[in-house]
């Protein structure tokens, strides 16, 4: 049976240190490997500075972050009620360019993109922002 | 995070100590900008005790970059943790800075 484990977030940045802390430790008991915590770690941190900047706008809200580890990796599932917004759908950024000509934005997505297999959005039917985030652990080192 | 600035002769040392996320960046902004206010523009910023960087600890870095390359001076990285300077190559920045392994060549060299 796939047991899920929850943290309820006010949005607010100063809580990102919670979040990836939360991450951290559901997550470590299926795979210890720091390159693929790290990556899960920072997709999930660049989700969340999205939702908390651009979602609710720097405002006070509600977010859940949802943990299930299953047999072959991860799954988070972030609940937010901000306005919609679908991240799948993100432009990437060109990043190609020469420093003078690099102009902030687009990266936060991309790193949640790259640093997943998996990235999921729907707006649920009681009006909420849900993104799904699954990774698969390394090949190999499987669940423990 | 706990930020130390030391200035030596031919440049200025940052050594930030913890996670640079977007709660974190602007901190660093502000440190990075204390020193390049005071005409300095060549900065070595010690990862040795940096354990996350966020996209906006990068984008930091990266007006930096292009703040002190304007005034004849540059941002250089040294002792850059593995996952770190992964990601840094992820997002395509690499290449706009020096990265060394060891600070004394970082400061020799800038």
């Amino acid at each position: 049976m796939i047991t899920s484990i929850t943290l309820h977030l006010s949005a607010n940045l100063a809580r990102l240190a919670q979040a990836r802390q939360f991450i951290h430790e559901t997550v470590q008991p299926g795979c210890s490997e720091e390159e693929f915590i790290y990556d899960l770690v920072l997709a999930v941190d660049e989700a969340l500075t999205n939702i908390i900047v651009h979602g609710y706008e720097n405002r006070d809200g509600p977010i859940d972050i949802q943990v299930a580890r299953l047999e072959d990796g991860v799954e988070i599932i972030l609940r937010d009620r901000a306005m919609p917004f679908d991240p799948t759908q993100a432009a990437p950024p060109n990043l190609s360019l020469p420093l003078e000509q690099r102009r902030r934005g687009g990266l936060g997505i991309y790193l949640v993109k790259t640093n997943t297999d998996a990235l999921n959005y729907r707006r649920t039917e009681d009006g909420a922002n849900e993104l799904k985030l699954v990774k698969k652990y390394p090949t190999r080192q499987g669940k423990v | 995070m706990e930020i130390t600035t030391t200035e030596y002769k031919n440049c200025d040392v940052i050594h930030p100590i913890g996670r640079v996320d977007s709660a974190g960046a602007p901190q660093l902004e502000a440190a990075i900008n204390a020193v390049t206010q005071l005409g300095r523009h060549k900065i070595v910023l010690d990862m040795s005790e940096v354990t996350f960087v966020s996209s906006a600890g990068w984008w930091v870095l990266i007006g930096a970059q292009k703040n002190c390359k304007k005034h004849r001076g540059e941002v250089v990285l040294a002792c850059i943790e593995t996952g770190i300077r992964a990601s840094l190559k992820l997002v395509g920045m690499d290449d706009y800075f020096r990265i060394y392994d060891e600070m004394t060549a970082a400061v020799g060299n800038i």
